[in-house]
């Protein structure tokens, strides 16, 4: 488990700066657009935090995971058209669902660190 | 699942999440006009982009239409000597109408609001370059022989309009404003002659309009950029 983690974190850290180093060669995208990319990002963000907590869960499958990413992303992006087509904001119940995802798996991940965190003092304790 | 999968697959999606965001940064930052506007104003400047971003690509469109038929004509006339012969006359009538870039000698004025104008001034108005002056300088240009001329850039044609909208000009329905621009290609020296003792210039140059008349050997002006229409008009017979 410990090594998948080192490996998750090299993985992320790697990724991001190339997207990042893609990202500023890409060209510009039109503005029309911008408004879906924006909901796609938040979307994307959601899986990643829900990949990584499942990691921890130990649970993680390939196929949930990338086609959550995609799908999550396309249907978020399908929503947004719709509200501008009935002139309704939907895309910030998208938002909504998405962030409240994010914050449950940021506690996951931040319970089982804690709880590691804990055990550990614990046993250091005992030690002594 | 083994360990190398599960990070290979999150690093790729985080490629593709941070070039999204910074994509999208990029986007937000090359379109925001200034951050101070009120938010209800957020939609109308949403719609405007959306508008100017419709028509540039529709005017595009329209150019790359232009050169396709240019292609096609040249084609067309290659093999038949009546042909080039109609070619040259429609290039030659087509750069009269105003529709290609020309280039040429000439001379190049410019003239401009009086910066120290101030509203103490007996009569400020005075000190201000008016629509009436452009076409009185335009009407000069053309007496002296000029061949074409443009005002900021805005090609004058037989259709064209110098108007005053409050505090800017318009000239083929473009607002522009101070300093004035106005190109013109003919015979330098006989262009020149709009300066003579006398002239409208001096007029304007002692009511404290900031005029400047440059001659070149070569000015380039730029060919009328939007659709002629004759609804109305037909030949005689």
């Amino acid at each position: 488990m410990k090594g998948l983690i080192k490996l998750i974190v090299i993985a992320i850290i790697l990724g991001c700066l190339i997207g990042a180093i893609l990202g500023i060669n890409a060209p510009v995208i039109s503005y029309t657009y911008s408004k879906y990319l924006a909901i796609a990002i938040v979307a994307a963000l959601d899986s990643i935090f829900g990949g990584i907590s499942s990691t921890l869960k130990g649970n993680f499958d390939f196929k949930v995971f990338v086609s959550g990413f995609f799908g999550n992303a396309i249907l978020s992006m399908l929503l947004t058209f719709l509200g501008d087509k009935l002139n309704i904001d939907i895309y910030l119940a998208a938002i909504v669902v998405f962030v409240n995802r994010m914050f449950l798996n940021l506690t996951i991940i931040r319970k089982y660190y804690i709880e590691k965190i804990w055990t550990k003092t614990k046993e250091v304790k005992k030690i002594d | 699942m083994n360990k190398k999968q599960i990070a290979i697959t999150l690093g790729v999606m985080c490629v593709l999440l941070t070039s999204g965001i910074i994509v999208q940064v990029n986007t937000i930052k090359k379109n925001s006009i200034s951050n101070n506007i009120k938010t209800s104003n957020n939609d109308l400047r949403d719609e405007v982009l959306k508008w100017k971003e419709k028509y540039e690509r529709t005017y595009l469109d329209l150019q790359e239409s232009g050169n396709r038929l240019e292609k096609v004509r040249q084609e067309a006339s290659k093999n038949n000597n009546s042909f080039t012969e109609m070619e040259q006359e429609l290039k030659s009538m087509n750069s009269l109408l105003g529709l290609t870039d020309l280039t040429g000698e000439g001379i190049i004025i410019t003239v401009a609001d009086n910066e120290n104008a101030s509203i103490k001034d007996e009569d400020l108005s005075d000190e201000l370059v008016h629509n009436t002056d452009i076409i009185e300088l335009v009407n000069e240009l053309k007496n002296t022989g000029a061949e074409a001329i443009s005002i900021n850039g805005q090609r004058v044609v037989s259709t064209t309009a110098i108007d005053c909208v409050g505090a800017v000009i318009t000239v083929n329905g473009v607002k522009i404003n101070s300093p004035f621009t106005i190109s013109a290609i003919g015979n330098r020296e006989r262009l020149n002659g709009i300066t003579r003792p006398g002239s409208y210039i001096e007029i304007m140059e002692e009511y404290g309009i900031v005029v400047e008349v440059k001659k070149s050997a070569e000015v380039t002006i730029p060919k009328y950029n939007k659709v002629m229409n004759a609804k109305y008009m037909s030949i005689k017979k």
